[in-house]
């Protein structure tokens, strides 16, 4: 628990626009949006704090919000001239929150952040995963790299939502679900119920000091009763438990050497050949069936070996 | 011994399309509903058709539910606009015959007004104008059903942000339900390139999934064929909630089979 209290000290010093953060990425994906955790950082936020929401897929405007500005049809130098003009002569820190950056193209996406965050104006932005990207070929600009990693390069602290009940490979839990299982629902875009956008989450926060450390914790956020608190992986549970070896590979190299539920479900429904001769039991017995053109006389006590 | 009622809801409340989510002035939904080569949808289109219109809903109940109920085409309960990139009036005309009540010449009225936009070729911009007018003059609310508006963007020069653009306008006039192919072949999340109709639908879904408060998934069985059944529907949240405005509604996430049999009534069971 010692451990675990700095953790929860920064995330609400950061929810709350106290750490000297200026833009603050927010990945999310079909599984769990970024919609409950933004309800998060607003409820922490000091109550003077005035918001601004640039809406690129938004249509009912939050009633938290400050000003409301539907940035779908406009420039991005237009939307950055607007905001610069909005709450000039506040005094407390502002925030501006961005529904999905995935519409502004990637040679705009570093300026136009440049051009909002500054001390006193926090830039919050939620990026979609699973939205596809455009190959650089289709940009004008060849080299440069894709939105996510451009994102991730200039946010000082990134939020990374996953669904809570999305489990490793190989974890049977009731009311959880394995990955490899929704990464082939994801694959079909396929939403199974009771699973995805659930009010209880996973968040991975990646804060970057100053000094260039990088510090990568694991929370529980329950939107419900707006509560954090560390995010303990499934497997701490049953350290008590004598490892499988399942258990022991599972960590072991980068590689897949275990199987997962299903693949072991699978397998044991195979029938394999030959199962008459497993079913020995002294074991090592040598059957010979003679043939036809066989030489055996049953008078010589050293011609059958047994 | 009674039994739990095995019908079809969107919403928590047991509804299809609640009266408050219909009375709402200030909040607009965005509902998607995804179908396959195998599993039309259109059967459930005339099923919010009718819910829209009437409050009843003919696959919980029967062909005639239409009949019992206090709303009728002249006095709806929400206007309906259709706007379909697939079909013409006269596809759904027969189904609308049996469980609206309607002419068999019917071509769409004030209260439930239909354009065919299946061989629209006029630019993004103004594709939807004639559905914006009807949807801003109307006095009464209005609720619009985007019938596989992918098949414009597919087929015409146009951007999937122009597109969702639109879409968002004519949102914030009215509540929305999408009805969208979702094929495999038409999924890859992976593909980079936009010239391809994979990532052009891929880019458009997974936009309208994170603007929708629910999902609703209409696929063949997994197991196979069966005689039975014809596939399964699974209602899921969407990315956004209801809140505000509307914060008591809550979609109601469900999984039941369907079957539509040879005269095209369809039973729904729960999973």
């Amino acid at each position: 628990m010692a451990q675990s209290q700095p953790s929860l000290v920064l995330l609400n010093r950061l929810l709350s626009l106290k750490e000297p953060s200026h833009f603050l990425l927010c990945i999310d994906s079909l599984f769990q949006s970024s919609f409950h955790f933004t309800r998060e950082l607003v409820r922490c936020l000091p109550k003077e704090t005035p918001i601004i929401y640039l809406s690129f897929e938004t249509i009912n405007a939050p009633s938290f919000a400050t000003d409301f500005l539907r940035c779908d049809q406009r420039s991005i130098q237009d939307i950055s001239n607007n905001v610069s003009k909005l709450h000039k002569d506040s005094t407390s820190k502002k925030l501006v929150l961005i529904d999905s950056l995935n519409f502004i193209k990637n040679e705009e996406l570093a300026s136009f952040i440049r051009s909002i965050a500054d001390p006193q104006t926090i830039v919050f932005g939620t990026y979609h995963q699973n939205i596809p990207r455009t190959s650089p070929a289709q940009s004008e600009l060849k080299d440069i790299p894709p939105a996510l990693s451009l994102l991730q390069f200039i946010a000082s602290s990134i939020f990374e939502i996953s669904p809570i009940n999305v489990v490793e490979n190989g974890i049977n839990k009731e009311g959880t679900i394995e990955e490899e299982v929704m990464e082939s629902y994801l694959s079909k875009l396929y939403l199974p119920r009771n699973i995805c956008n659930r009010d209880t989450y996973k968040l991975i926060l990646t804060n970057r000091r100053k000094s260039g450390r990088a510090l990568i914790y694991k929370f529980k956020i329950d939107s419900q009763s707006h509560t954090f608190s560390v995010f303990t992986e499934e497997k701490d549970t049953d350290e008590q438990q004598p490892q499988t070896e399942a258990d022991l590979l599972r960590s072991l190299t980068t590689f897949s050497l275990t199987t997962s539920s299903r693949q072991q479900q699978a397998k044991e429904q195979v029938d394999l050949p030959f199962l008459e001769a497993q079913s020995f039991g002294a074991g090592g017995a040598i059957v010979y069936e003679y043939e036809k053109d066989d030489d055996y006389d049953e008078d010589d006590p050293y011609e059958d070996p047994f | 011994m009674s039994h739990q009622a095995q019908d079809f809801s969107l919403f928590r409340s047991g509804e299809v399309i609640p009266q408050a989510l219909i009375d709402s002035q200030a909040f607009r939904s965005c509902f998607t509903y995804t179908d396959t080569q195998g599993t039309s949808s259109s059967w459930l289109t005339t099923c919010f058709v009718e819910n829209l219109i009437f409050g009843t809903c003919n696959i919980n109940k029967d062909a005639n539910s239409f009949k019992t109920s206090n709303f009728s085409l002249k006095n709806p309960r929400s206007r309906v606009v259709i706007v379909s990139f697939l079909h013409g009036i006269s596809f759904y005309n027969k189904t609308w015959v049996k469980y609206l009540g309607v002419e068999s010449s019917f071509q769409g009225d004030e209260n439930l007004s239909f354009f065919d936009l299946s061989t629209a070729e006029a630019p993004v911009d103004k594709l939807f104008k004639p559905v914006i007018a009807a949807l801003k003059s109307s006095a009464l609310p209005c609720t619009l059903i985007l019938d596989h508006p992918e098949l414009y963007f597919l087929t015409n020069q146009c951007s999937i942000n122009e597109f969702m653009s639109q879409i968002s306008y004519i949102n914030s006039l009215a509540n929305v339900l999408v009805s969208t192919f979702a094929d495999a072949n038409l999924i890859d999340l992976n593909e980079t390139d936009s010239s391809t109709i994979t990532h052009r639908q891929t880019e458009f879904l997974t936009k309208l999934y994170h603007r929708s408060q629910g999902i609703i998934s209409i696929r063949p069985l997994e197991t196979g064929r069966a005689d039975d059944v014809t596939g399964t529907i699974t209602v899921s949240k969407g990315s956004i909630s209801f809140e505000d405005e509307a914060k008591n509604l809550e979609t109601n996430e469900q999984q039941y089979l369907y079957l539509v049999n040879k005269e095209g009534f369809v039973k729904v069971f729960f999973r």
